[in-house]
């Protein structure tokens, strides 16, 4: 019995096996048939003979392959997609498979992944010059341009009919990398051998840009005239007796700078300038302030940073009479890695001389940290930082330490409207205050609104400074609203 | 009596099959024939097909012309050493011949009065991977196909009218016409052919020196062992498909620069590639130089002057302090008068 068993299950055995073989054979057929149909552009026809080829064999990784290509072809994204990667799972070395999921990612926009497939397809195969050219697409929309250049220069390099489009993209990377003589040299080559105007249009606005940046302005002038109306002129104190009347008052404020670089290479800058700004109020005239100040800098930059150094000497004055004078010295480095990412690390150092009380007489230290990051695709950017005062005086009972911290937002809003918001926050200490230490947190935002008015130098600016600063002494707590309007012109 | 009748059957089936034979492979049938489809303009420039070259003509006798996929209209007579690409229709016009090499080393060589489409060719040696896929819609053609050892995927796939067929590396003759296809497996070659009516059917072998023949909606037929003179008449309409042949006879086209002989692949790394014009992305034509400008984050942030502490900010910091020197404690050290 147990043999006749076992001649049973050999038996089924070999007939399964033999069914399996029939299958493998007969899905051939259909596949030689599709993969023709699919190549005549027949794709509705490559359909129907791929599909029966998978009924009998749905594990081949060929047959999945061909689905999905023509489902890719026929822009049914998400069955390419199906078959595309079933393929992948069950043979990721198919020929051309990467190419062909690459393509569908490009084609669904998921250019992460578009690039990762792409950029392999291009390694495997140098002749795939569209592997190549997509793969640098991709990671030029993922604005990965140091990764892309090399790609669009592979694709212009083999393939003439790429050559022009390939160059004109490779040489906006090398403008993004900051390889700016690369990036001029293409787009000539573009200007000079595109055949449509539009090719050449965009190289010569390129080849302006670039222009503009090797002849970089070597003056800036800088006006300013607001109308302002402050509800807290005093800083009185909130809750408090009133040491003033009435405290809010309107005024004017002005403000005007000029500056000249006297050298003024693409890489290294060094100038001079002059600014005064000037507050006038209608009637607590005793609030009246000046801040003149001179300014000496230089810059050296490279690709990614650039060093500055400034020495600003400054005198302020309140109701006409000298308050303070100061010298800063201020050292700084902002690191770029990239088009959309900006740090930079200052550090200040002020010498003051109040001329009205000289135990207030003394230094500053102040570092910072900044962090600014494009969003809205460059339209605006986003920022934070974090900085710190250590403040000393001949008296030491003036001394105080001040952490701070900034958030904002800066964008364009439509209308060419361009809008700020910024969050400062401070937390002062005065460690020997008479009697106990005094702790202040000052909390103060401001709202801008500008917008170019008749020229584009010319702006229009609307201001909102909201201030509250709370203290464990009760008398230095305010709260202080001022508003302005004004136009401001940049040369 | 029964073994006489045998033999003479047997004898009967021979020469009526040797008849077919020579009337299919008469050279009338094929120049009967109008090779070129009407509204093909021919000329001698040679112009590049899209994407990598996937073969480079030999060797030419005669007229023979080529069309890209893309240039249905536009054709150009073959000359030695030029490139063929993904698509292209070869086309032997009367007494043309042509001999070239395909991207993995095999060598075809069409007689005259043929269509020959040139549908696919990859060979990825990296990946171990062949896959070619022809369709001949009339005429002869003989194929010398590489035999590549070890390759995970190898397949050389012919399309008549009326079948299909499949080798893995073979010398093999195939003569299509819209009737009947006939497939001669030359030496130490096995061929599986399969009609396309039925493409689940199992495909007919056929071994060294068998025919077959496909009538249209058919099947395969028997394979049919040819004789060493048969096979000599079969094998003189084409041009030698030994590598190692490469003189060129009397009539045969010269290349401008030299006939292109030995070798077994084809180069491609040195060829420009030609794309489609509707691949490249345009580029946005809507964009300021400003716009660009303003791209830079370290540009923007610095001409913002929002890394300057803003005026309101000192100013207020400026009044706390005075108005401290104000209201400064009674008797504090240092406190004004």
């Amino acid at each position: 019995m147990r043999q006749l068993l076992a001649v049973v299950l050999a038996f089924l055995f070999l007939a399964g096996a033999g069914v399996q073989a029939l299958a493998g054979e007969s899905a051939g057929g259909y596949y030689d048939l599709g993969v023709f149909a699919y190549e005549e552009g027949n794709f509705q026809e490559a359909e129907s003979y791929f599909k029966t080829a998978l009924d009998a064999n749905p594990e081949n990784p060929v047959y999945l392959h061909y689905l999905g290509r023509v489902y890719l072809e026929t822009a049914q994204y998400v069955n390419a997609k199906k078959y595309l990667e079933a393929a992948r799972d069950k043979d990721p070395e198919l020929p051309g498979l990467n190419y062909d999921l690459g393509l569908l990612y490009y084609k669904t926009e998921q250019y992460n992944m578009a690039s990762e497939h792409l950029t392999v397809a291009a390694d495997e195969d140098p002749a795939n010059v569209l592997a190549a050219y997509y793969g640098g697409i991709c990671l030029y929309r993922q604005k990965r341009f140091n990764e892309a250049g090399p790609l669009f220069e592979q694709a212009a390099e083999k393939s003439p009919s790429l050559k022009v489009n390939s160059t004109y993209y490779a040489g906006i990377c090398d403008y993004h990398n900051g390889n700016i003589s690369a990036a001029e040299e293409k787009f000539t080559y573009v200007k000079e051998n595109a055949e449509s105007t539009i090719e050449k249009e965009n190289a010569e606005k390129w080849l302006t840009i670039i222009g503009h940046e090797e002849q970089q302005k070597p003056y800036a002038l800088e006006f300013r005239l607001h109308y302002l109306y402050d509800d807290n002129v005093p800083l009185d104190p909130t809750g408090q007796e009133a040491v003033y009347s009435d405290a809010s008052d309107s005024g004017i404020y002005g403000y005007a700078m000029g500056r000249y670089n006297i050298v003024n290479r693409s890489d290294f800058v060094l100038g001079a300038g002059v600014a005064r700004g000037q507050t006038w109020y209608a009637d607590l005239t005793e609030f009246d302030m000046s801040d003149t100040s001179a300014d000496i800098y230089t810059t050296y930059s490279t690709r990614s940073f650039l060093f500055g150094l400034n020495y600003i000497p400054r005198l302020y004055t309140i109701d006409d009479e000298d308050y303070l004078l100061q010298h800063e010295v201020r050292p700084s480095i902002y690191w770029q890695p990239n088009r959309d990412l900006l740090t930079r690390f200052v550090y200040s150092y002020y010498a003051k001389d109040y001329r009205q009380n000289d135990a207030r007489d003394g230094g500053l230290h102040d570092i910072y940290i900044d962090l600014y990051y494009h969003v809205f695709g460059g339209r605006g950017f986003v920022f934070g930082g974090l900085g710190y005062e250590s403040s000393y005086s001949d008296d030491d009972a003036y001394n105080y330490t001040r952490p701070k911290a900034k958030a904002g937002l800066s964008t364009e809003v439509g209308w060419r409207v361009r809008m700020d918001l910024e969050l400062y926050y401070y937390m002062k200490e005065y460690p020997n205050f008479p009697s106990e230490t005094r702790d202040d947190d000052k909390l103060s935002g401001i709202v801008s609104l500008k917008r170019p008015v008749y020229w584009d130098w010319l702006f229009a600016v609307a201001e909102y400074n909201y201030t509250n600063n709370s203290s464990n002494v009760d008398k230095y707590e305010y709260q202080r609203n001022v508003v302005s309007l004004g136009l401001e012109a940049k040369f | 009596m029964n073994t006489k009748k045998y033999k003479l059957a047997s004898i009967c089936t021979k020469v009526l099959m040797t008849a077919v034979l020579l009337f299919v492979w008469s050279p009338v049938v094929a120049s009967a024939r109008s090779v070129l489809p009407e509204g093909i303009t021919v000329g001698d420039t040679f112009y590049p097909g899209y994407g990598s070259p996937i073969g480079k003509v030999q060797r030419v006798k005669g007229e023979v012309v080529a069309v890209h996929s893309h240039a249905a209209e536009q054709g150009f007579r073959l000359r030695p050493g030029m490139m063929l690409y993904k698509g292209d229709t070869l086309f032997t016009m009367k007494k043309g011949k042509v001999r070239f090499r395909m991207n993995d080393g095999s060598i075809l060589s069409l007689a005259s009065g043929t269509k020959l489409v040139l549908n696919k060719s990859v060979y990825e040696k990296k990946k171990k991977s062949r896959s070619s896929f022809l369709d001949m819609a009339f005429g002869k053609a003989r194929f010398l196909v590489v035999k590549l050892i070890n390759f995970k995927h190898s397949e050389f796939k012919v399309k008549t009218p009326t079948a299909v067929c499949g080798v893995r590396g073979s010398d093999y003759v195939i003569e299509a016409s819209e009737q009947v296809s006939v497939f001669i497996a030359l030496e130490t070659t096995s061929i599986e052919v399969s009609g396309n009516k039925d493409p689940k059917a199992k495909p007919v072998v056929l071994n060294e020196y068998e025919m077959s023949k496909v009538y249209a909606g058919g099947y395969p037929s028997e394979p049919v062992k040819l004789t060493p003179e048969e096979i000599k008449r079969v094998k003189e309409q084409f041009i030698s498909v030994n590598p190692d042949e490469s003189e060129p006879e009397a009539d045969e086209v010269q290349a401008d620069t030299g006939t292109e002989t030995g070798g077994k692949t084809v180069a491609m790394s040195d060829v420009h590639v030609l794309v489609p014009e509707d691949a490249l992305v345009k580029m946005p034509n809507d964009f300021e130089v400003g716009d660009v400008e303003k791209d830079d984050i370290g540009k923007t942030v610095r001409q913002s002057g929002i890394t300057e502490e803003r005026s309101i900010i000192s100013q207020t910091t400026l009044i706390e302090q005075f108005n401290e020197d104000d209201e400064w404690p009674d008797g504090f050290p240092g406190s004004p008068d």
